[in-house]
């Protein structure tokens, strides 16, 4: 096979003196530049998983702040809420009962018609699929209610 | 301009004889690209497998890992310390490492990582390569590639990026105005990742368009209506790494501009700081000139100008 020329011809149009800009510039090989910029997010994920702030459900790292229980699982998952409005879908039965005391599993799931022997890690927004029609906001209502009743 | 074969530039200029310039060594487009492709690769794994553990086992859903929730909720997250329904703090997280990439990378994110960029990719390069093949659509694409339709295409190609500022400004406004997540209901991406519940959706519409519109032009989203590729443009602007072109070492052969995949007419700038840029390396992989294009950092410090 052929091997292609070193070198290659610029037009006879091309400009002669070498491109100059206003900045003092300096080159930065590909390999650096890349595995650099991926490093750079991984970093700053981690220093935000070292500092607490990594949650994927539930309530924010500022209700963390305010004395609620951490996760199950460590720490870095979310807090429990401590107000009935914080109540998300993606929360389970069992964070909603360690919130509010003295709601019982037994009344949440009553609350959205499941069967009495759902577990308890069953997330809200499953419930509300395949409930009696009760949705989060009215759940977040009854919260309030039963809480300060 | 190295080796004995290379006449220095200005001589060369002078005496009419054709300047010589290094050429890259061989296959290392091909290796900058490989890079690139692998890396999208293990991100769009990552969401596969996201995804696949949501609707198993109830894990976080991948919209968990969505930084631009955290752009959205940023607002309410400082002024309530809460977050706006489906947005959870590792989005915040994610934001702040979005913020430090696009500081220091420009549209890196974009260009490397993001999966709705990847997938638009995809169904481009899979348009291309039918409409390589077939010879009435070679055709059609050559005549409407050149002269009066693609003037009046690059007219209107240029109005339509005003999109994805307006669209930042309606998605991160709405968010903070409303406590909601107002972007979420056209949002492709949401349509993404529940495309297996077949939900019809306006988002699931928007996707379906998008990846039409992928066909024929690249990266249709990421050009007009994507907010996070924009709020990333806004902090790029202070990015020190840029491309570089040496206009001593282009050929002015234009393989740069069709790699582009933003259609930004590379071989006219001496920077590439517009705000489009993905930061994909696609231009330097294309240039045959060792020294026509290169990655470059601007250092803050006074000295000799380059």
């Amino acid at each position: 096979m052929k091997r292609p020329p070193e070198n290659l011809l610029l037009p006879r149009s091309a400009r002669a003196l070498p491109t100059r800009t206003r900045l003092r510039t300096r080159p930065v090989p590909v390999i650096l530049y890349v595995v650099g910029l991926l490093l750079l997010p991984v970093l700053v994920v981690g220093a935000g998983v070292g500092a607490g702030w990594w949650a994927t459900t539930g309530a924010t790292a500022v209700r963390q702040a305010d004395g609620a229980q951490p996760g199950a699982d460590g720490g870095t998952a979310p807090a429990a809420p401590v107000d009935p409005a914080d109540v998300k879908g993606s929360m389970t039965v069992q964070q909603v009962v360690d919130a509010f005391p003295p709601v019982t599993a037994a009344e949440v799931l009553a609350r959205f018609g499941a069967p009495a022997g759902t577990p308890a890690s069953t997330p809200l927004k499953t419930l509300v699929e395949a409930g009696d029609g009760t949705d989060i906001p009215a759940i977040r209502t009854w919260l309030a209610e039963r809480t300060t009743g | 301009m190295t080796g004995s074969s290379a006449r220095t530039a200005g001589s060369g200029a002078a005496a009419g004889v054709r300047i010589r310039v290094p050429r890259r060594p061989a296959g290392w487009g091909t290796r900058v690209r490989l890079a690139r492709h692998g890396t999208q690769a293990v991100v769009v794994g990552l969401v596969v497998w996201q995804v696949v553990q949501h609707a198993r086992s109830g894990a976080a859903s991948a919209e968990a890992f969505c930084p631009f929730g955290g752009f959205e909720t940023a607002w309410t997250w400082v002024t309530t310390g809460r977050t706006v329904a489906h947005v959870h703090t590792a989005n915040l997280v994610l934001a702040a490492a979005v913020v430090v990439l696009a500081l220091v990378g420009r549209g890196f994110f974009c260009g490397w990582l993001c999966p709705l960029g990847t997938l638009q990719g995809l169904v481009h390069a899979a348009g291309r390569a039918v409409g390589d093949r077939v010879a009435p659509l070679r055709r059609l694409r050559r005549r409407l590639g050149q002269g009066a339709p693609a003037a009046r295409w690059g007219r209107v190609d240029r109005v339509l990026r005003w999109g994805r500022w307006l669209v930042l400004g309606w998605a991160v406004g709405g968010a903070a105005l409303t406590g909601t997540m107002v972007f979420r209901e056209v949002d492709p991406w949401v349509a993404v990742l529940s495309v297996v519940e077949f939900e019809i959706s306006t988002a699931f519409v928007v996707l379906l368009v998008t990846l039409v519109a992928s066909v024929v032009v690249e990266r249709p989203f990421c050009r007009y209506a994507c907010p996070l590729g924009a709020a990333q443009s806004l902090l790029g602007r202070l990015s020190p790494i840029a491309v570089q072109r040496d206009a001593s070492a282009c050929l002015g052969c234009d393989l740069c501009n069709r790699a582009c995949p933003m259609g930004i007419p590379v071989n006219t700038r001496t920077r590439v700081t517009d705000t489009t840029c993905l930061g994909c390396l696609e231009c330097v992989a294309a240039c045959p000139s060792e020294k026509g294009l290169a990655l470059t950092v601007a250092l803050p410090f006074p000295g000799r100008r380059s």
